[in-house]
């Protein structure tokens, strides 16, 4: 049941016949994780929070640093320092207290990643790493939920949802099946220290936020099947139609116990140390 | 053909399009490779039109590749 106050306050979707009264009931009963605070987490969040999605569960384990202010929207120079997922969560508070925030200010690893994503309606993989991103997707396949992939480079976007399960029970292709392979190891590092106008995140994440919004209210043409490429200098948007192919899932555990034991995480840390 | 080159692809061949003539696609990839060896540092995905292909398959001038890697940046 929505409340006198919150009727006001989404007055504007309850508008849309799309949404109305039970659009916004099901966003109200929404459970959602996001997974990174970074440049793509800041906008899902502020959207997620905005329409009124009852639950968002935030996960990171990173502080607020100054390089991150130029794209991470949600902080402020007094925040450096500080714990994202908690900094996060205060900011989604006061944007609308009906919105009930659960923190994990911890990094998502094989052993807890399913266990946080069990409650969970969608996912939404805002991460800024290739190993993060094959354990979500391993995670919501074992789990059965869809996830909702962004990823930004320099000026260029990616977009898709994965796993999702269509109204005719159709599970739609999966991370593995877009991009079977993740880089080799010596060249992770480099892809991290490429740079990204401040922007792009804010584009990419607003549409994985609108596609989680079309998944709980039932309404669109879900991003399943396809991969959105954005460009943000030439304006080109374009799409590549993936299929689910199970054969490229060469990596992937077999069991939920499996995956807990599978270390995403050594090659990066290696490199780093090195 | 035009090929087109996404993210760090282009980044390495210096351009986001190229021209090929290649005939089929294990051609186009030898011959990318060949001609720009650090794209084998990178996974990453050919499509055809406008859709991922897996196999080798035969093309046309008037076909559209495109190379596709992940982005991990967030």
């Amino acid at each position: 049941m929505l409340s006198k106050e919150e009727i006001t306050r989404y007055s504007k979707q309850l508008l849309l016949p799309e949404i109305g009264k039970v659009g916004q009931e099901k966003l109200k009963s929404a459970r959602v994780l996001v997974i990174g605070a970074g440049g793509l987490g800041c906008p899902v969040l502020q959207y997620l929070a905005a329409a009124g999605v009852g639950t968002i569960g935030i996960v990171d384990h990173d502080v607020v640093d100054e390089t991150n202010l130029q794209r991470q929207v949600l902080y402020s120079t007094e925040d450096v320092g500080r714990l994202k997922a908690i900094v996060a969560s205060e900011r989604v508070s006061e944007m609308n207290p009906f919105v009930k925030c659960e923190v994990a200010s911890w990094k998502l690893e094989s052993l807890n990643a399913i266990e946080i994503i069990s409650s969970y309606d969608i996912v939404v993989d805002c991460t800024d790493n290739f190993e993060t991103r094959y354990l979500i997707n391993d995670a919501c396949i074992l789990s059965n939920k869809p996830f909702v992939y962004g990823g930004v480079h320099k000026f260029e976007g990616q977009l898709s949802v994965f796993n999702f399960i269509s109204a005719d029970k159709n599970p739609g292709p999966t991370y593995r099946c877009a991009f079977p392979e993740p880089h080799p190891e010596e060249t992770m590092l480099n892809c991290s220290l490429t740079g990204v106008i401040g922007t792009l995140p804010g584009i990419v994440g607003t549409l994985q936020a609108n596609e989680v919004i079309k998944m709980i209210t039932g309404i669109g043409d879900v991003c399943s099947g396809k991969i959105l490429l954005i460009n943000s200098l030439t304006l080109n948007f374009s799409e590549i139609k993936i299929q689910r192919d199970e054969n490229l899932w060469c990596d992937i555990p077999k069991s939920k116990e499996e995956l807990k034991n599978k270390n995403y995480f050594i090659s990066s840390e290696s490199i780093i140390n090195s | 053909m035009k090929v087109l080159l996404f993210g760090v692809l282009a980044d390495v061949v210096g351009k986001p399009v190229i021209e090929s003539e290649a005939s089929e696609l294990d051609d186009l990839k030898k011959n990318l490779l060949s001609e720009f060896p650090e794209l084998k540092k990178y996974k990453f995905q050919f499509a055809v039109n406008k859709e991922k292909v897996e196999k080798n398959i035969s093309l046309n001038a008037e076909d559209e590749i495109a190379l596709l890697p992940p982005f991990a940046g967030g």
